[in-house]
Order: structure tokens, then C-alpha cells, then sequence
């Protein structure tokens, strides 16, 4: 499903180039649950958004789905986000100004799902996570566990074929972390592939595979 | 569609979740608007002018220059047998007609109701068929076609007539009766030629000047038929009147120009001599829509400011959806729809700002407008358009900016303000303080220079004078000696003078040459006419040779005064020079003595240059009385005066002013266009600081983090409060070394139009620069003593 050529990214400040990752070879297969793992600053992050195609890289090949991602335009890469990639972030940026279910519909509005149809993902997706009651509520009048769970939900409503998980249980409690990471567990069992970055050993514990990143290189596979 | 209701909803959240930004912004484009909307009113209803008109393209006067070999002068007025040839002669030429106006007051009775009316007109009854006049009353082709048959105002109808129709009834009119034979709507506010009645021209068929090709006196108006050639057709004017002009001596070393003027363009393209009415003023309007624009882009600015300062809050949102997957395109959309609905918000407000505003604004710039005049079409659709245009140009910016952010860097919070964005919003505030300085500048040079017109010593005395304009024809001729020695019995009254007009008006313009010397030194004068007591009673200083002696028949009959530039441009040598040297003037064609100079009194007005100028003491041409009032009890003395007034002239109402008052109403269209730029100016001040309050707000919010570490490293209150303002005063100064030149520049052009000017200094730069800067500094004290004083501990707590 991925496959990473030589990836490489540094940034450069006039004379200094700082460099974030090198060599980067590496191959996901779809089914397969991925932990990133390594100290701050490693390119652990970097490594996942440019997996994610929300940053670019400054060198190598990066495969998806066999399409080359490093050749594409801007638009197909909209494209594959809508369809293939959801997202979880530690700090969820779930949009403020949104109800649950607005954010939840948001995906699907900008993909052009049918209104009815849409109606009933968020339904479904809303009953599967236990949320019917908190749609009309605000982010903020939610817990973190809670506003993580939305996050999680909408990464899921567009059905895609990879989860990239940036920290999600960074900014919770053990009992809400526990929860969410069953909630990936569960996904992938049904086939869905995921790429998780995390510095806890026992929530990289749920992947099946762990790379470790050090100073940019990878420094092994267990 | 459900992504707009739900871009809808978002915009509505945000607008009511972020009030203050909103408010702030709404607010500023709503000021700008307002501006804007006010501006366009007042253009517009310079633009349409005489545009009602049916036929409009193909109506026009037809004006005539005067040339001799030392002088031209444009008249309005055509000769009087010119339109009657021009529709016996030109086929092109499908209606043509006079208009007469005497420009004097009639005195009309019916039954027991009598008053002094203006605006009469003589007229060819062709007029209706060429000028667009509604008829409520009476039929075009009757009215005017018998003699002694009047058309009248709807005004005037209901003045006289209360509600019922008049056609048939008879008024009288300074004791001769009229029928009146129709009613035409009032005069549009928009049209050069303004009426109260018509009457036909046919009254003075016997007069000579009816069949004078040399003496301008009538307005002519021409209907044209489809397809004129408007070039050929002056020159089949101008032979015609060059034929029937031949030979007549008082045609001798003149040339007749002929030109056609579209009526439409009356109003602002012509300036001739006796316009029938004050035209307008096409550099005004250019001024004025210059900063209707201006003020325009000052709110843009402020648009673009806030909106990119707070882009970082909105670059997370943005960021977000980006990786939900919204493309570009979707959040270009929602980005513009955003400033689209913010600026239909402000339109609203500025709508409803016009509203409440417009009885003001009419006061200001004594106009008419009602606030149905914004609605309609020719108003509101250009306002929806510029206001639209202007919303999108300034939401396209940040737009552009914000959804072409990598969604990464903005969900790592790597933007903090946006590279680009900090440059930008200081060059913005630098062009919004620009113009600002501009405009302050502008009005107080404006002010200064009207105050030191008003101040400036005139060359005569013009303190306690009472005006008291007398009606009709030669009114003083044979009375002035009565009437003078009547008010002087009264008390309190120190002199009493006759003239043909007072200083500021009433001077008429004729030409005159040296007696014996070649008819080539033809020289153009101003006319007065005064008696004896008027240099004394105005203090007018003579340089040369004497007054006139007090009712003296030679001196009426032989002698002139003139003043210094006249003596210049007989080509004396000195003003001595020219006493006992014979004038032929061309007033009444006769050989006149000079016997005195005056100094260059202003007799026209500050404004204007002192041109030569020939007094003669001519009791035909007394109009004006001027009363020397003693200081004490004004009130009593004008009671009196106006007791003898009734019982020497019982006919005529008593009317007066005083000469301060209406030698400063000189300056009113001045005075009107400093107030209004200065009113602008103080939107756009108002509009730059509400930017700056909520560029304010934000930022010192965003700097909270950095200011509490600053305080924790031991940074006193008084450095942070000049940390957050050293930046605002750097861009004002900035803003002022580029604006004071230019505003010079501008201002010096503008003080060419007097003759009378003030020195530019650089108080009123000065002066501008330290406004700007105190009120920019009050403004955004209150936020940056706030955050200075805030606990350091709070700012961090968060992080």
C-alpha cells in the first residue's frame, strides 16, 4: 500500500541545512498496524504528515497505491485524502465554531456525499461511537477523552483504507488512552491500516510492527 | 448547497463568537460605506443635470462669443432675433427659444394676497416643446400664445390659488393683469434653468433690442432634428450672423462666435458669463470622489489588516479542514463568502447609517437628498456593486493567504503571523495614515486660508453696514436724495450711501478706451455706480485727484472714477498722471473726465484680483442702499428704519443684510467644501483607528506569552507600554514624511485660485501629524496599559 524510496527532508536556513530525515525506506502493507517510535525530534511526526501528504518531501520516492505521490499535483493529492487518509491528532483539532455532528458531516460535505446518505453515515457513525447524545454539543463542551473519540470518529466517516494517529492518546488520561487505542485495535482488525506515532511502549505495544526513528535515520525494526 | 448553509452557519458563529473583531470590522467598512454612499449622492445629482430632458441629445443653447481685438468674453445670453432666424433659416433647427430673465422681482397680487416673487421668465411659447415641462394644469400649445397670459409653478399655485385649478383666472402682476393659462411642475432640483413663471417674449416685440444681433441678452435654446451636423451647423450660424451684423457700427472691430452647448452639459461644462444659474464645480466633484475612494481603501486596509492578523486563529480552522480533505477551491469559497456576508452586513449598517445621517448631511452641503434617492436604481446598484467589489478585493487576500497554507506548519503552529503578513499590514497602516494626514491637512489649509480671506483687510470698511437692496426698474433714480435725507433724520445712523451694488456684487462689465488714443486700447472694465457719500461711508482712500462733488449734474454727466489697475491699464505712469484724461466709455457711449483714483479695494471679493474699474455717478443704476448703523442698538435702529421705509415705499416689502455677512457668503462654496472634507476626514481618522484598536487588541494578545516572560525577566511596565507602541509611531512618522509633500503639493495647486492667498507654513503639517499621533496613542492606550499591567503568571499559565 506505501511504499517510501530514499526519503528524505531537511530544511534549509541560508547557509545550514537541518536534516529531519534520510534514507527512509520503508513498506506498509494494507492490514498493517504501524508504530512510530522515538526520542523528540527524531522526525517521528515529519515522517507521518509526509505519509499523510500534508508536507512534502525533499527528496526520495514515495509510492501510494502505487501512484507516485512525489509527481502528483496538489488536486489529486486533495483527492486521495478524501478518500483514502483520516487523520488523529494529539491536540484533535476538532473545529471549534462546529457542532459534533457538523464536524463529523465536514468530510463528507467537502467530498460531496448525497445529502441522505450522508445523514445516515453520521448517524451510524454517531451510534457506532456511543456519541448519539453529544452531537449538538460544542468541542469545548466536551472532555478530552470525548473530544478525541469525535476526532477519531471523523478520521473514520469517510471510510478510509489508512489511519495516521499523531499522539492520539497524547493529551489524555490512562483510562481515555486505553479506550481509543482499543477503539484503532478494533479498526484494524476490520482491515483498516494504521500508522500511529507515540512515545509509550505500551500503547505501541498494540501495533504489529515498531520503528524505531533516531535522528532522522531508521534505526531498527522490531 | 449543504456545503453553503454550512459555511452560512460557520460565518454566523464566528461572527457573534469573535464580537468585538466583528463589530470592529463591520464597523469600519460600514463608516467607509457610508462615506461612499453620501459622496455617490451628491456626484450623481451633479451628473444628471438637465438628463430628464426628453429629446435630451438633441436639445442645446446656443451661446456667442464676444471678441474684440484686446478682450473676449463668453456670454450665456444669445442676441435676441437669433432664435426666431435660426428656425426660419435652418431646417435642422426643428424648435428654437428665448428665455428672458431680468433677474429683478415682481410684485404679484390676486385677490387679497401679494408678493414679491423671482425666477420670472420670458419666454417664446416654443419653450415647452424644447425643455422637458410637465404641464399639471392648461395644454403647452395654448399657454403663451395670446399676450398677457401667464404659466405658473405648482409652488406658486398653491400659494395663491390654495387647491384649485387657476387656468382662466387673472393675477396681476406689477399692476397689469395676466390670465393664468397653465401649471407646470416645479423645477427638478437638477436643472440649470430655474422657473417660477413663464410669460410670452412677444411683450417686447416693440423694443429695438429685439432685433439686436449685438446685444446678448436672452437665453436660446434649439430642438434639433436626427442627424444634425452640429459642426456645420454653427458655421451656417455664424455666416448668418455675420451677414446680418454687417454694417452696423456697433458691430465695428467685433467678432460674433456662435457655438451650440448640449443643455445636458450646462450645469458642468459651462462657465459663462451670466449662467442662469451657480454651474457646478467639476474639480469639486473630482475632489470629492477622490475621497469617496480614498476613505474606501482606508477600510479595505483595515479589512486586510484584521483579517490577516487574525489569520493564525483562522490558519488552524483552515488547517483542519484542509486535512478533513477540503481542496483550495471549497476554502476559497468559504473564505470569501466570509468577507462577502461581512460586507453585506456593512452595507446594511451603512444603509441604515445614511438614513439617520442624511437631514445632517443636507444641512452640511445644503443639499436636498431623501433617502429614496439611495434607493433607486442609478444609486443602489452601483453601491451594491462597489461594496461587494470592495468586500471581495479585501477577503481575497487573506483568502488567498490563508487557504495556500501547508496544513502542517499550521497545525504545528509554525505561522505566527504569516511572512508576508507583518510587511504587509505596516505598509497598509502606513497608506491608511497617509491619506488621513492628507485629508486633515487639506482642511485646515482650507480653513486657514478662508479665515485669512475673512480677516484680510479689503480696502474699505465693511463693519456696520446694513444692505438694503431695492426691487425694480431704476428704483432710486429719482427718489435717492429723499431717501438718503430721511434715514439720516433717524437716530443712530451715521451715513447713508447709494450704489449699484455693494462690494461682492453687482458690477457690470463693459469695455472702454482712452479718449484720442487708437480704438486698439480697448480696455475690458468693471462698472460701479455710487454716489458721493460712498467713499466716505466705506472709507475708501483716494490716491489721486477727488470724489465726486455731493450731488453735482457735471459730475454725473462728465466724470468718472477709477481705481489704480484701471489707471495701469490706460498705461499712466502714475495714478496723478491720469486725473483730467477723457475715457470714452461704452456704458452709455460717452466722453467722461477723469477725476480721481481709488486704491484696489476688493470690490469683488477676496478671491479675485482687483481688476480696472470705472465708477460713474449714474442715479439710473442706484439699486443699493448701505445704512452706517452706530454701534449701539441695532435692534431699535432697524425698527425705525423700517417705519420710514414702509412710508416711503408702500409697495414694496423691506428686505436688508448685513454687508459682513454677505461679503463672508462669498466664500460659502468654500466653506461647504472644507466642511465636507474635513467630515470625511474625520471618518477616515475614525475608520484607521477602529483598524487600529482591533490590530491592537489582537496582537497584544498574541504578544502575551512573549510580554509575560519579559516581565518575569524584570521589564518595568513603562518598557513594555513603549515595546507595543514604538512600532505604531515609527509607521506615523513614516506615514507623515511621505504625506507632507504631497499634501503640499495638492494644497499650494489649490491656493492658485485665489488671488488673495495665505503663506503655507508648516503649522497646519505639524498640526495634522500631532493629531494623527494623539489620537492613534489614545486609541490604543487603554490595550497596551492593560496587557503592560497584566500578571505575568496568567499569560503563562496556558502554555
Amino acid at each position: 500500500m506505501i511504499r517510501l524510496k530514499d526519503i528524505e527532508k531537511y530544511y534549509s536556513n541560508k547557509f545550514v541545512k537541518t536534516w529531519v530525515l534520510r534514507n527512509i525506506d520503508l513498506e506498509v502493507k494494507e492490514g498493517d498496524f504501524v508504530t512510530i517510535m522515538g526520542p523528540s525530534g527524531a522526525g517521528k511526526s515529519t515522517l507521518l504528515h509526509i505519509i499523510g501528504m500534508l508536507d512534502d518531501m525533499s527528496g526520495g520516492e514515495y509510492y501510494f497505491l502505487d501512484e507516485p505521490v512525489h509527481q502528483l499535483p496538489e488536486k489529486k493529492r486533495t483527492g486521495f485524502h478524501q478518500q483514502y487518509i483520516g487523520f488523529v491528532f494529539q491536540a484533535y483539532h476538532l473545529i471549534d465554531e462546529l457542532t459534533v455532528y457538523e464536524n463529523l458531516e465536514t468530510p463528507l460535505l467537502y467530498k460531496k456525499v448525497k445529502t441522505s446518505e450522508r445523514k445516515s453515515l453520521v448517524a451510524e457513525t454517531l451510534d457506532r461511537f456511543n456519541i448519539v447524545a453529544k452531537k449538538d454539543l460544542f468541542p469545548n463542551q466536551l472532555s478530552g477523552g470525548q473530544q478525541q473519540l469525535v476526532a477519531v470518529a471523523r478520521a473514520l466517516i469517510v471510510n478510509p483504507k489508512l489511519i495516521l494517529a499523531d499522539e492520539p492518546t497524547g493529551n489524555l488520561n490512562s483510562k481515555q488512552g486505553m479506550e481509543i487505542m482499543d477503539m484503532l485495535k478494533e479498526l484494524n482488525n476490520e482491515g483498516t491500516t494504521i500508522i500511529q506515532v507515540t512515545h509509550d511502549e505500551k500503547k505501541a505495544a498494540y501495533g504489529n510492527r515498531i520503528i524505531n526513528l533516531l535522528d532522522g535515520y531508521i534505526d531498527n525494526e522490531e | 448547497m449543504d456545503i453553503f448553509i454550512n459555511n452560512v452557519k460557520m460565518t454566523l458563529r464566528n461572527l457573534f463568537k469573535h464580537k468585538t473583531y466583528s463589530l470592529i470590522n463591520i464597523a469600519g467598512l460600514a463608516v467607509g460605506f457610508s462615506v461612499f454612499i453620501l459622496i455617490l449622492l451628491y456626484v450623481e445629482r451633479e451628473y444628471s443635470y438637465d438628463n430628464y430632458h426628453q429629446n435630451g441629445d438633441s436639445l442645446y443653447r446656443v451661446a456667442v462669443n464676444f471678441e474684440s481685438q484686446s478682450s473676449q468674453n463668453g456670454y450665456a445670453f444669445n442676441v435676441p432675433p437669433l432664435a426666431p432666424a435660426l428656425k426660419q433659416n435652418f431646417p435642422q433647427v426643428k424648435y428654437a427659444a428665448r428665455v428672458l430673465n431680468f433677474g429683478n422681482n415682481v410684485l404679484i397680487k390676486y385677490e387679497n394676497k401679494k408678493f414679491y416673487e423671482s425666477q420670472l421668465l420670458y419666454t417664446d411659447p416654443d419653450i415647452f416643446n424644447v425643455l422637458t415641462i410637465p404641464f399639471i394644469y392648461g395644454t403647452p400649445d395654448n399657454a403663451l400664445q395670446r399676450p398677457q397670459t401667464i404659466v405658473i409653478s405648482e409652488t406658486m399655485r398653491q400659494k395663491y390659488f390654495d387647491n384649485i385649478n387657476p387656468v382662466g383666472k387673472t393675477i396681476n402682476m406689477d399692476g397689469r393683469d395676466f390670465e393664468v393659462t397653465g401649471v407646470v411642475d416645479d423645477y427638478p432640483d437638477n436643472t440649470h434653468l430655474q422657473y417660477n413663471m413663464f410669460t410670452s417674449i412677444h411683450a417686447f416685440d416693440h423694443m429695438p433690442w429685439m432685433n439686436d444681433w449685438t446685444w446678448p441678452g436672452a437665453y436660446t435654446y434649439v430642438s434639433l432634428n436626427p442627424n444634425v451636423n452640429i459642426y456645420d451647423l454653427e458655421q451656417h450660424i455664424n455666416t448668418l450672423a455675420a451677414e446680418r451684423t454687417k454694417g452696423d457700427p456697433r458691430a465695428r472691430d467685433m467678432s460674433y462666435t456662435h457655438f451650440l452647448q448640449p443643455v445636458k452639459d450646462i450645469h458642468l461644462h459651462s462657465q459663462l458669463n451670466y449662467e442662469a444659474s451657480y454651474g457646478g464645480n467639476r474639480r469639486q466633484l473630482f475632489i470629492f470622489t477622490a475621497i469617496g475612494i480614498l476613505v474606501l481603501i482606508i477600510v479595505a486596509m483595515n479589512f486586510v489588516n484584521l483579517s490577516t492578523a487574525r489569520g493564525t486563529i483562522r490558519a488552524k480552522e483552515v488547517g483542519v479542514r484542509k486535512v478533513v480533505g477540503a481542496s483550495r477551491r471549497q476554502l476559497l469559497v468559504q473564505l470569501l463568502g466570509e468577507a462577502l456576508s461581512t460586507a453585506i452586513c456593512a452595507l446594511l449598517c451603512a444603509i441604515t447609517l445614511v438614513w439617520l445621517v442624511l437631514p445632517y448631511y443636507n444641512f452640511f452641503i445644503s443639499g436636498h437628498f431623501t433617502f429614496m434617492d439611495v434607493l433607486k436604481p442609478a444609486l443602489i446598484f452601483p453601491i451594491i456593486l462597489v461594496s461587494f467589489t470592495t468586500g471581495l478585493l479585501a477577503g481575497s487576500y487573506p483568502a488567498l493567504a490563508l487557504s495556500g497554507y501547508k496544513p502542517v506548519s499550521v497545525l504545528r503552529g509554525q505561522i505566527k503571523s504569516g511572512p508576508g503578513g507583518i510587511k504587509i499590514r505596516r505598509v497598509l497602516v502606513v497608506g491608511q495614515f497617509f491619506i488621513t494626514i492628507v485629508l486633515i491637512v487639506g482642511t485646515i489649509i482650507i480653513l486657514r486660508q478662508l479665515s485669512y480671506m475673512k480677516g484680510k483687510y479689503p480696502g474699505f470698511t465693511r463693519e456696520q453696514k446694513l444692505v438694503i437692496p431695492v426691487q425694480g426698474l431704476r428704483p432710486l433714480e429719482h427718489n435717492y436724495q429723499t431717501v438718503k435725507s430721511e434715514f439720516l433724520k433717524q437716530p443712530g445712523i451715521n451715513g447713508v450711501t447709494v450704489s449699484s451694488g455693494v462690494p461682492g456684487e453687482g458690477v457690470g462689465s463693459a469695455s472702454a478706451w482712452l479718449a484720442g488714443n487708437a480704438k486698439d486700447k480697448k480696455q475690458m472694465m468693471y462698472y460701479l455706480f455710487y454716489d458721493s457719500d460712498f467713499m466716505t461711508n466705506y472709507q475708501i482712500k483716494l490716491v489721486a485727484g477727488r470724489d465726486f462733488y455731493k450731488d453735482n449734474v457735471w459730475d454725473r454727466e462728465h466724470s468718472c472714477i477709477i481705481n489704480e489697475s484701471a489707471a495701469r491699464a490706460f498705461g499712466f505712469n502714475s495714478p496723478q498722471e491720469a486725473i483730467g484724461q477723457k475715457v470714452n466709455e461704452s456704458f452709455f457711449k460717452s466722453k467722461v473726465e477723469i477725476v480721481g483714483v481709488t486704491t484696489d479695494y476688493n470690490y469683488r471679493g477676496m478671491r479675485f484680483n482687483v481688476d480696472p474699474l470705472i465708477i460713474q455717478m449714474k442715479p439710473s443704476f442706484f439699486s443699493h442702499i448701505t445704512v452706517d448703523l452706530s454701534t449701539e442698538n441695532v435692534s431699535f435702529v432697524l425698527g425705525s428704519i423700517k417705519k420710514k421705509w414702509a412710508e416711503l415705499f408702500p409697495e414694496k416689502p423691506f428686505e436688508y443684510y448685513f454687508l459682513d455677512d454677505s461679503f463672508n457668503h462669498l466664500y460659502n462654496k468654500e466653506e461647504q467644501m472644507a466642511r465636507i472634507i474635513g467630515t470625511f476626514a474625520f471618518f477616515a481618522l475614525f475608520a484607521v483607528c477602529l483598524g487600529l484598536l482591533g490590530m491592537t487588541l489582537f496582537l497584544t494578545g498574541q504578544r502575551t506569552k512573549e510580554i509575560g516572560i519579559r516581565k518575569i525577566l524584570g521589564s518595568s511596565k513603562t518598557a513594555i507600554t513603549g515595546l507595543l507602541t514604538t512600532e505604531i509611531i515609527k509607521l506615523i512618522i513614516i506615514a507623515n514624511v511621505l504625506a507632507w509633500p504631497v499634501a503640499w503639493y495638492v494644497m499650494q495647486k489649490w491656493l492658485q485660485n485665489f488671488a488673495n492667498r495665505m503663506d503655507l507654513n508648516i503649522w497646519p503639517f505639524l498640526l495634522s501629524g500631532l493629531t494623527v499621533l494623539a489620537v492613534t496613542l489614545l486609541t490604543v492606550s487603554w490595550q497596551v496599559i492593560r496587557t503592560a499591567r497584566a500578571n505575568p503568571v496568567e499569560a503563562l499559565r496556558y502554555e
